[in-house]
């Protein structure tokens, strides 16, 4: 096997500097050509071994798993999906209404399941933010790994007490579901900054159709994204 | 890059690595040139003995001369001279640049050492200075050794091994002794037992010793008579061994003084060796015994014939402790080998007088014994290496019936010694300067790892003109809690930003808009530069408290070095030090 010492550096995730100070004192079996590094994968997998090393040929590696950090907001939302005139006259009557239109879940127990946990949540304390707008979301991610993260949209027919901040009626729902808590995190704090928008409010309390809030949201996406510095 | 049919030829007798025989086992390579370093090494010591043997010859003619004692001090000036003008090296006697070389860069010597130390040191001690062949035909063989691994393309590993075959092949070629050969070079040179080196090690000292015997014959240097030892005479040898040991300090001390006088002596080195050869030779004129390498002394006392009352032999001890320091001390070249073998045989005749003035009684055995013993007890003390010296006196006196009392005067001798002078007299230069690396010690791995190794640059640097609250943004994204700050035009290094000290500001977002990250930044910080050493480096967080430190060289910011990364990469350095 040959490989270019900044490869061999990257395979055994070791500075380059190392390895070549390794080669020169004889203590990896590899034998030096130019800048090429000379081995046999048998008898280095060996010693990595020995020396408590890991040697993996990074090219196969980073092809094979695909970037999971790429769930943005906006593809959140577009898989949940935005629904209009959910009927309930109490949190758990527009929960159960909400979670029936969700396309992401399947089964009646993933309904269920979903159910019982946003009204679970929404008894320790209640997830209206102020303005209008509550964001139910179950307190642990739900046991179903099939399930990707979503966030779903509801606008409310009829105004809901959530018991919220500033004791205004909800309008407008997100329920928020992600299968770990480090994307939970990830997208509470994106809608979070997408809700402190007064522009943003605004919109949702007019009802505004698909096309418009998507349009939105892609707006703020772009700039949550552009780097800090 | 196209290789004709002759560049592959001679590539595959230069890369021997390469050829399949040697490619199943690098062991075998290493006996096979291991044996060639031996006879090559063999070969320039008995090049060093003919020399001196020469000169001796030579300048023996001369000796009714008035001005006779002017030689020793024209010799050593002469060798002091070709040393610095012609081959530009030091003076030192050569064993602790071996040491060194072999621990910090993987044994490389120049080519010019195999035969600069053995011309100085035929003029020094050929011209009857008082020091030994050893060292230099030592330095000569390690020399050979690494010239020829890297004549061999061969790593850092195995030029080491070559080096002490070498040193073995010179030692056992010089002494006609092959297990001293062995001994010395695991005990002083590597520095420790590793199954993978011994055996070429082994090899090249039995093809130097053999080299020896074929040209110079198989004799032992000095004979004598057959020993009856007898428990009166073992327990004599504990008294001679606190002898020995008290002389050796005394001849490392004496050293160590006389090298401290003479450089401040404002003349140039030749000079001063001029005049440390000169006084030997004053010396010389009323005890002769002292100039010169001295075995013929060691001969006539072995055997018990040495004309001497106690008085002589006490007055020859210090004598020959003075014109040593003289000659080594002000700029000659040689060894102490030598020098040590006659001191101790001087102490261990002084000690017979001694014991038989004060228990006149007492039946002792023939005095040869005594200096036989005193020999080994002098070399263990002085170089801290008793079983070099034990297998040394056996292999030159053929006496392996007093092996008894020679482990103990061995042993006792060094242990006493160690006491007041803690380092081997080789190596204490070595170890003043902080350069004395054996392998798996933290001294060592932290010479290999460098800076380079462990930095750390995923650091986001800022700007002093930087308003708080753009930098909250910049700690969002960033994985780590200090910031560097540069300037903006010049990419100067000014500062750093540390978390720690600034997260009782960071959740007002009034200061936001009101603060410039000049204002909060450290100016008066710590750094280190990139071609720091390591151990200077963890001295520097231990004095402060640290666990990190930035690395600016030449005023701009490159990278954190952290110690936590540092335990990490120190501890997989250490695991894969089997051996150097």
């Amino acid at each position: 096997m040959q490989l270019r010492l900044d490869e061999l550096a990257k395979c055994l995730k070791t500075p380059a500097d190392t390895v070549e100070r390794w080669i020169r004192q004889g203590r990896i079996p590899v034998r030096k050509k130019g800048d090429q590094c000379i081995y046999k994968i048998a008898a280095l997998k060996k010693w990595a071994d020995e020396n408590n090393l890991s040697y993996i040929v990074s090219d196969t590696a980073s092809k094979d798993t695909p970037k999971k950090d790429d769930e943005t907001i906006y593809s959140a939302m577009k898989r949940g999906g935005v629904f209009y005139g959910i009927p309930g006259n109490s949190v758990e009557d527009v929960f159960s209404a909400a979670v029936d239109r969700i396309d992401c879940l399947r089964t009646a127990d993933q309904r269920k399941s979903l159910h019982k946990r946003l009204v679970a949540r929404e008894k320790l304390m209640s997830t209206g933010i102020g303005n209008g707008i509550a964001i139910p979301h179950p307190r642990k991610p739900l046991p179903y790994d099939e399930i990707p993260a979503f966030i779903t949209t509801c606008f409310l027919k009829n105004r809901i007490d959530f018991h919220a901040m500033d004791n205004k009626p909800v309008h407008a729902m997100f329920i928020i579901v992600c299968p770990t808590s480090t994307s939970h995190l990830y997208l509470l704090s994106r809608l979070s900054f997408c809700l402190r928008n007064d522009g943003f409010t605004t919109l949702l309390r007019d009802t505004p159709d698909p096309d418009t809030f998507f349009a939105k949201v892609r707006e703020f996406q772009k700039g949550i994204d552009s780097p800090g510095q | 890059m196209c290789d004709l049919i002759d560049k592959t030829k001679l590539n595959i007798f230069r890369r021997p690595a390469l050829n399949f025989f040697f490619r199943l086992d690098d062991r075998l390579l290493l006996i096979t040139i291991g044996a060639l370093v031996g006879i090559c090494s063999g070969l320039s010591s008995v090049a060093l003995n003919s020399g001196l043997m020469l000169m001796f010859h030579w300048l023996s003619k001369l000796s009714h001369l008035w001005w006779f004692f002017v030689i020793p001090g024209i010799g050593a000036a002469l060798s002091s001279l070709t040393l610095e003008k012609i081959f530009k090296e030091g003076a030192g006697h050569g064993v602790p640049e071996i040491v060194y070389s072999v621990s910090r860069y993987g044994g490389l010597m120049r080519l010019r050492s195999a035969v600069s130390r053995l011309i100085s040191s035929c003029l020094t001690i050929g011209s009857g200075g008082s020091a030994g062949p050893e060292a230099p035909a030592v330095m000569s063989g390690a020399a050979i050794g690494s010239n020829i691994a890297r004549f061999f393309s061969m790593n850092d590993r195995q030029r080491i091994t070559l080096v002490g075959c070498g040193v073995a092949g010179g030692l056992a070629s010089i002494f006609n002794a092959p297990i001293a050969g062995i001994v010395f070079t695991i005990e002083i040179i590597i520095g420790e037992w590793s199954a993978a080196n011994i055996v070429p090690i082994a090899i090249a000292s039995v093809a130097g010793a053999q080299i020896s015997r074929l040209l110079r014959g198989n004799q032992i240097a000095f004979t004598h008579l057959n020993f009856d030892t007898d428990i009166t005479a073992t327990l004599a040898a504990i008294g001679l061994a606190v002898i020995t040991a008290v002389v050796s300090i005394v001849l490392t001390r004496t050293l160590r003084r006389s090298y401290a006088i003479s450089s401040r002596i404002a003349v140039p080195v030749w000079g001063r060796a001029a005049i440390g050869g000169c006084l030997v030779g004053i010396i010389g004129i009323f005890l002769p015994q002292v100039m010169g390498e001295g075995y013929h002394a060691i001969q006539r006392m072995v055997e018990g014939t040495f004309n001497g009352g106690a008085a002589i032999v006490a007055l020859l001890v210090f004598a020959k402790i003075i014109a040593t320091g003289l000659t080594l001390g002000w700029g000659g070249s040689g060894g102490i080998f030598a020098p040590c073998l006659v001191i101790g045989s001087f102490s261990g005749l002084m000690y017979y007088h001694l014991i038989s003035l004060l228990l006149p009684g007492i039946s002792l055995i023939n005095e040869g014994y005594f200096a036989l013993l005193g020999m080994a007890g002098l070399v263990s003390g002085t170089l801290q290496a008793p079983l070099t010296g034990l297998f040394l006196i056996v292999e030159i006196t053929g006496s392996y019936e007093v092996i008894l009392p020679l482990i103990l005067v061995s042993t006792i001798s060094t242990t006493i010694s160690y006491a007041f002078e803690p380092a081997s007299f080789y190596l204490k230069d070595l170890i003043e300067r902080g350069h004395f690396l054996r392998p798996r010690t933290d001294a060592k791995v932290l010479a290999d790892l460098g800076i380079r190794e462990i930095i750390e640059k995923d650091c986001i640097t800022v700007h002093p003109n930087m308003l708080l609250g753009e930098f909250i943004n910049v700690i969002q994204s960033s994985h780590r809690n200090y910031f560097p700050v540069e300037n903006e035009q010049t990419g100067e290094f000014m500062g750093m930003i540390h978390l720690d000290g600034i997260r009782s500001y960071i959740f007002d977002p009034l200061l936001y808009e009101t603060v410039f990250l000049e204002q909060i930044m450290e100016t008066d910080i710590d750094t280190v530069s990139i071609d720091d050493d390591l151990s200077d480096v963890l001295d520097k967080m231990d004095m402060n408290n640290l666990f990190s430190l930035p690395v600016v060289s030449s005023n701009r910011f490159i990278g954190m070095v952290s110690k936590a990364t540092l335990l990490d990469k120190y501890r997989s350095e250490l695991r894969l030090q089997a051996f150097y």
